[in-house]
């Protein structure tokens, strides 16, 4: 499979057809699905039906974007009219869903093919995405919730999946598969039709194979939307015009401290080596810390707790034995305890939010850097990371160096890195100030162009020019 | 019902049954130990957060007012 940006130049160009693309993606898709279960409704008919009226558009000299002609996959969390939406749940039946999502009916208008639904975590809440397998090692996690989009992505089924971010389920599996995922400023890409896991978090963006892809899809998902009332009305800029500017006179931060301690030493090695990189680069690279991060864990659980709570109240009254054992619990949570810990979290939201805002200004940041992960996926068996002599949680570790931006809003892009002795990806995350999301990409794709992670490809992927190149 | 760390499991049990939450699959005694967990992380903010007052916390913004950076 090519990327997004191959893609659209080999379509424009008479090269190749979306027929031709839609059917290799179907056929790597019933190829590789078995290993890797990154799919969980594959749509050849649809698929099929959507290449033929792209390829008619193009023959009629139609331009409906970058995305047109180009073979995506929507996380099973998003509504398309005539498929269910069972975000990886047994709770959910298989109700085909009356609507598409706005997102999807932009996909639609921009001439995307969809060739099926992505795997989730179940009910978007967790890091895991059973039965997922990662690409580059099929005993290890995909990351999640947005596993089966990063799977799907990384072996190069399709150049782009939808993924959805309440503390970092875009870029947890960008970071683990070794794709690029950008979670844009809260309210840029509409949630209308998305399941929720918690209102005030959710964030819907692409996984891609490059930042090109990236820029590409979210000009294409962002915009207002009547539905959704906290989308912006903000006029979406032309994110794919200057990624090529460099990063010359920028100012960087690169954050230390909690919660970017602990990490694996390759982790910490890479992400030394990759600021080391961008200030060879011409940006100036400043060294900060954010105290009020510590807190972060306290704050993101503070308010995913009783927000799924209300979401879901009628599932966990109803059905409570269908729901996982860590997720039930934290429902149940979400109902049981008084509203002012949920406020108190908000505020400590607020002042998360503020502590960032301080940092860009005091520092006069462009952007600020962190490793997306402290580590690399775990064996689909282990619950636990260790650093050293200590040991957390996975789903703990996973979340509390994306999980501020998902408290504060701000936009923050994941790209490869590079490996650890075990061959499998590290991410390297930007953060930008509310919508400039311009200036994290252009970060990202300059860091891209000179890191020399790209053209690798993992041990299971479509045959083809390879996923991340 | 105040939370608290030392709420009993049988007060947690009562409190299950008042919201509907009373099924097998949901234990009181995981319940309360689990809210006990909740509320230690809840009270870990108090560092961050002022003991009463302090910002509003609704209608979250994530721009910054008054800032263009272009």
């Amino acid at each position: 499979m090519t990327t997004i940006g191959e893609a659209a130049r080999a379509l424009r160009s008479g090269s190749t057809t979306s027929r031709a693309l839609t059917e290799a993606s179907l056929a790597a898709a019933a190829a590789l699905n078995g290993d890797l279960s990154a799919f969980v409704i594959i749509d050849d008919d649809g698929a099929l039906e959507a290449a033929g009226a792209a390829d008619d558009a193009i023959a009629a000299g139609r331009d409906l974007g970058p995305l047109m002609g180009v073979p995506v996959g929507v996380k099973d969390i998003v509504d398309m009219a005539g498929l269910p939406s069972r975000c990886g749940s047994p709770a959910y039946d298989a109700t085909p869903a009356g609507s598409d999502a706005t997102l999807v009916r932009r996909l639609r208008a921009g001439g995307a093919v969809i060739v099926g639904k992505t795997a989730t975590h179940e009910l978007a809440c967790g890091v895991y995405t059973q039965p997922v397998s990662n690409p580059w090692d099929l005993s290890r996690i995909p990351g999640g919730s947005s596993g089966g989009s990063g799977a799907a992505v990384a072996a190069g089924i399709v150049p782009m999946g939808i993924g959805s971010d309440t503390g970092g389920s875009i870029r947890i599996p960008a970071s683990l598969c070794g794709t690029v995922g950008i979670k844009a400023t809260y309210g840029r890409v509409s949630r209308a039709g998305v399941a929720a896991l918690s209102w005030s978090l959710d964030h819907l963006g692409p996984l891609t194979a490059t930042v090109e892809g990236s820029a590409a899809a979210l000009e294409v998902l962002a915009g207002p939307d009547p539905l959704d009332p906290s989308a912006s009305s903000r006029p979406v800029p032309p994110y794919s015009r200057g990624l090529d500017r460099g990063v010359d006179g920028l100012r960087i931060g690169v954050l230390h401290g909690p919660p970017v301690e602990p990490m694996q030493a390759d982790v910490a090695e890479t992400f030394a080596a990759s600021a080391d990189l961008l200030g060879r680069q011409g940006a100036a690279m400043v060294g900060v810390e954010v105290p009020e991060l510590e807190h972060v864990m306290a704050a993101e659980f503070g308010i995913v707790c009783p927000e799924a709570a209300a979401y879901h109240r009628d599932l966990v009254r109803s059905r409570p034995d269908q729901i996982a054992p860590f997720i039930r619990t934290l429902l149940v949570a979400g109902l049981v305890m008084e509203p002012e810990h949920y406020f108190k979290a908000l505020q400590a939201r607020r002042a998360i939010a503020d502590a960032l805002r301080r940092v860009f200004d005091q520092n006069r940041l462009d952007a600020l850097l962190t490793p997306t992960l402290p580590a690399t996926a775990v064996p689909k068996d282990a619950d636990d990371l260790h650093f050293g002599t200590s040991t957390e949680p996975a789903g703990a570790a996973y979340v509390r160096t994306t999980a501020p931006f998902n408290l504060s809003g701000l936009p923050a892009l994941s790209v490869p890195a590079g490996f650890d002795r075990d061959g499998l990806p590290i991410g390297l995350q930007i953060a930008a100030a509310p919508f400039d999301e311009e200036t994290a990409l252009r970060i990202g794709a300059c860091f891209e162009s000179v890191a020399g992670v790209s053209g690798r490809r993992p041990p299971v992927s479509a045959p083809g020019p390879g996923a991340v190149d | 019902m105040a939370d608290g760390a030392g709420r009993s499991v049988e007060l947690v049990a009562a409190r299950l049954r008042d919201l509907g939450l009373d099924h097998p699959s949901i234990d009181p005694a995981e319940t309360a130990a689990d809210l006990a967990d909740r509320i230690a992380a809840s009270a870990s903010l108090d560092a961050l957060v002022a003991a009463a007052g302090g910002p509003d916390p609704t209608a979250f913004d994530p721009s910054w007012p008054g800032e263009t950076r272009d």
